[in-house]
């Protein structure tokens, strides 16, 4: 259809208002959590090799060297959380009833609540992530400085925590499907 | 021909002698109890949300799934912070056998 020169044939409000909510809200559920794993797993790939390498200078390994390891594990919490809550708004309709307004904004809704909390928590898991490497590298230079680092993390992981309130505020409107 | 054994020493004796003691630290850098408290603290991470969002939604909020997301979310930064207190804590406790240790080889 594109670069045949029957470009102008694609309707795009025909194809907003064909594809059914389900997918719209499904899609966004599945960002969602997707995006969360991501961010945490990038960030515990990025703390855990720095405890390793961290670990051949000072091979104590203490419970206050796994912190930024739980910190990346909310990250994926966040995301899971969200998910079940835009999950628990979707319920079969028949298909008569599918195509109404309350439905479509429920689909529109979860498609962008789930991008917001997904990609949030990305990032929040990268920065986690960067930020408890390192914590893990100037502990092992000097135990001193550990608690102070730490604080700095604190401030990385309420990032997520944004993203996560402004899913619930976006989502908490919906209603749920064949609801009306 | 550097490789020969010296004289007078049998095969037997090599074989026996025990190999050169290593200087590697062979104990595990990671104690048990650091793995058990780092477990059970993903374990809580994991099930105390998910569990306190679905004991309460229906029960608590009736059925109103954003104050039970906050409810969530409240209980996964209550077990975060309660890791952090338990890292300190342990950390608290390093410090003091450290200052002992010190205080003892001064005397």
């Amino acid at each position: 259809m594109l670069f045949q020169g029957d470009g102008e044939a694609f309707n795009v409000g025909r194809f907003l208002e064909e594809v059914s909510p389900y997918a719209w809200a499904n899609i966004g559920i599945g960002l969602c959590i997707g995006c969360s794993t991501i961010g945490a797993a990038w960030g515990i790939f990025l703390t855990g090799s720095s405890i390793l390498g961290g670990g051949v200078r000072a091979p104590r390994i203490r419970t206050k060297n796994l912190i930024s390891i739980i910190f990346c594990e909310v990250v994926a919490i966040y995301g899971v959380i969200i998910a079940i809550i835009f999950s628990a708004k979707l319920s079969p309709v028949p298909e008569s009833q599918l195509y109404t307004q309350n439905n479509y904004y429920t689909g529109y809704a979860l498609f962008w609540g789930g991008i917001t909390v997904g990609f949030c928590n990305l990032i929040c898991g990268i920065s986690v992530g960067i930020n408890g490497s390192g914590a893990a590298l100037a502990d092992a230079a000097d135990p001193s400085l550990f608690v102070r680092i730490l604080v700095i993390e604190i401030f990385s992981s309420v990032l997520g925590l944004f993203g996560l309130i402004i899913g619930l505020l976006v989502g908490g409107k919906a209603l749920d499907m064949g609801a009306a | 021909m550097s490789a020969r054994r010296p004289h007078g020493q049998s095969y037997a004796d090599v074989a026996v002698k025990p190999a050169p003691e290593s200087d590697s630290d062979i104990t595990p850098a990671v104690p048990a109890d650091v793995i058990y408290k780092l477990l059970a603290f993903t374990a809580a991470m994991v099930f105390g949300p998910i569990g306190i969002y679905f004991l309460t939604v229906n029960t608590i909020f009736t059925g109103n799934s954003t104050f039970a997301g906050i409810a969530a979310a409240v209980t996964a930064n209550v077990v975060l912070f309660a890791y952090i207190y338990v890292a300190w804590l342990e950390d608290q406790g390093d410090k003091k056998e450290a200052d002992k240790a010190k205080s003892k080889k001064a005397q």
